[in-house]
């Protein structure tokens, strides 16, 4: 009786084939780099005062405080606000 | 405010709760982290944080918590209007119902376990039956579980609302072996 | 349940009984066997298909074979529970209703029952073992493959690490370890601040963390679970002296009484080990994901207090 269960498998592969997968991740199989512009005076956003504003104008990159995380650090806030 | 209360990068567990129900519906991170003013560094150690202290929340209260919050839906004015995946007519029916006849929560929770023990994806088998997508689905559950944990439910009700569960899925199980030509040892009897 | 409910009036009213207690030892035997074979029988054609799924899906969540697994897992349990529901209502009902009607505590066959009854349940939990035994192997598909999908990952990284560069002004950027969630990086020729997002083999690192650190600790894992048998073997050991010298005489008994101490002076070293044993595998665990995931070490040492301390209370401590 192994048809029992090669038929069984057979059955319900090809049932959990047809089923969609839920939504796909979007995440990208690369890794990328990116910089951001100052939407406000167009600088390149540079660190050195913090990466919280821009070092330019003053822009808000981030509007929250940043806390000690994993790679960002309560240093990573821009002192002038 | 207890330390695993304190806000990570500024996101407290009330929002990173509604982000997540957001995200979950389908609204895409760079909205959320528009609407929040962060940015993608930031949101990642957010969610991976947050993720970490529930971990670590022997006591339940952080996550009881979090229930709480994930039950009250999305209040925060940056969140509310952010776009999610349409839900259809009858998907929202459907969760209507979810939230207010706990009977048919209980039915899709056995249905989607019987799901998973035949070879499907039980979030994606409630989508396509019920148009009701994972994140609308989680925050049904949780809606249910804070009842239970606040006392409002008492452990009868508790017991038939499992037995009831535990009945429907066996009713999705036979319809699924059904499906498939029947179980593997269905043919062998004491 | 006919068949045995009949009034035994006749001489050989015990043969029969017996008989009938035979018989269903027999049929539940048969039974068990059959869900056995076909269990294994499953299993055997699941190996193959299992692999090919997972070799031909392009999906890197690898959701069919994932799917066809976790449906494959549940006809075994659909079986197991098939086998434990028979037993409720085959055995323990059959074995109650014989026990509460002509063979209570003093009648003849009285030990005999209580022996039909053990051989029975003793098969059910051989097959139950069986079933997980095959259920563990399924999964340990996943688990095997766990060196090979962190190879994966270091490769990547090593492959990728020089190609990163500044999208303001084209230097490299110094990408120094594996960053498995978006960071920002300075430019060290311009200073323009760029995010690195990772793609999907270096973000993989954080969740096969604890599985990979498990497979390489597994070793002293297996020396707890071998120390929590061995006091249990031991246990049974000096039990069953115990009974074998019931009927034997007093010289025979104080030679049993001494093995038994003996046996006992190991068990008691046993139970002393076991939670030592415990101690180095969780450590050994922690340190490794330490190893492999630096950044997390707080978290880490948060978990690893906690499951010491549950470990602890399980221990009497």
């Amino acid at each position: 009786m192994a048809d029992k269960s090669v038929n069984f498998l057979q059955n319900m592969t090809n049932i959990s084939l047809k089923q969609k997968n839920y939504a796909e991740t979007d995440e990208t199989l690369e890794a990328k780099t990116e910089a951001r512009l100052c939407p406000n005076c167009g600088a390149p956003r540079a660190k050195q005062d913090g990466l919280t504003h821009c070092a330019y104008c003053g822009y808000k990159f981030i509007e929250t405080v940043l806390t000690d995380g994993i790679f960002l650090k309560k240093e990573d806030n821009s002192e002038h606000v | 405010m207890a330390n695993n209360l304190e806000p990570i990068h500024g996101i407290s567990l009330e929002d990173y709760a509604q982000i997540v129900i957001k995200i979950t519906s389908g609204a895409s991170i760079e909205s959320i982290c528009k609407a929040m003013g962060i940015d993608i560094a930031v949101w990642e150690e957010v969610n991976t944080l947050w993720g970490q202290r529930m971990k670590e929340d022997t006591d339940f209260k952080l996550i009881m918590l979090y229930g709480d919050y994930f039950a009250a839906g999305v209040t925060n004015p940056k969140l509310v209007n952010i776009d999610t995946n349409i839900i259809s007519a009858e998907g929202q029916g459907n969760l209507d119902r979810l939230k207010n006849d706990r009977y048919f929560y209980e039915e899709l929770c056995g249905a989607r376990t019987a799901a998973y023990n035949y070879g499907l994806d039980g979030a994606q088998w409630i989508l396509d039956n019920y148009g009701i997508g994972l994140g609308d689905f989680q925050s049904v559950a949780m809606h249910h579980m804070s009842k239970r944990n606040n006392g409002s439910e008492d452990i009868m009700e508790t017991k038939a609302f499992l037995d009831y569960q535990r009945e429907k899925q066996e009713e999705y199980e036979a319809k699924f072996a059904a499906e498939r030509g029947g179980n593997v040892a269905d043919d062998i009897e004491f | 349940m006919a068949f045995f409910s009949k009034k035994k009036t006749i001489p050989n009213m015990y043969e029969d009984l017996q008989a009938q207690i035979d018989a269903r030892r027999e049929r539940w035997f048969v039974f068990i066997d059959k869900l056995n074979t076909r269990a294994e029988e499953l299993y055997l054609a699941a190996l193959p298909e299992l692999n090919a799924l997972k070799a031909s899906d392009s999906d890197p969540n690898k959701s069919t074979y994932n799917k066809v697994l976790s449906g494959v897992c549940g006809q075994l349990a659909n079986m197991r529970s098939k086998a434990y529901d028979a037993q409720d209502r085959e055995i323990s009902d059959f074995y109650d209703y014989l026990r509460h009607g002509e063979i209570t505590a003093l009648h003849p066959l009285s030990r005999y029952l209580t022996e039909f009854r053990n051989d029975c349940y003793d098969r059910f939990t051989e097959f139950e073992q069986s079933i997980n035994m095959k259920t563990d192997k399924l999964r340990e598909v996943e688990r095997d493959e766990i060196e090979y999908e962190y190879a994966k990952i270091i490769d990547s990284f090593n492959a990728d690490k020089d190609k990163f560069r500044c999208s303001q002004c084209g230097h490299l950027l110094p990408v120094e370890r594996i960053f498995f969630i978006s960071v920002h990086i300075v430019c060290p020729a311009c200073n323009t601040q760029n995010t690195l997002e990772p793609g999907r083999s270096a973000r993989n690192l954080q969740f096969i963390a604890k599985k990979l650190a498990e497979k390489r600790c597994e070793h002293l894992l297996n020396a707890y679970q071998n120390e929590i048998q061995n006091e249990r073997d031991l246990y049974f050991k000096a039990h069953n002296i115990k009974l074998d010298s019931i009927h034997k005489n007093d010289r025979e008994k104080a030679i049993a009484q001494e093995q038994i101490e003996a046996i006992h002076a190991e068990r008691k070293r046993s139970i002393e080990n076991a939670p030592h044993l415990y101690n180095v595998y969780l450590r050994a665990l922690y340190d490794e994901m330490n190893r492999i995931l630096p950044e997390f070490k707080e978290h880490h040492e948060k978990l690893y207090l906690e499951q010491i301390n549950q470990k602890g209370e399980n221990y009497g401590k």
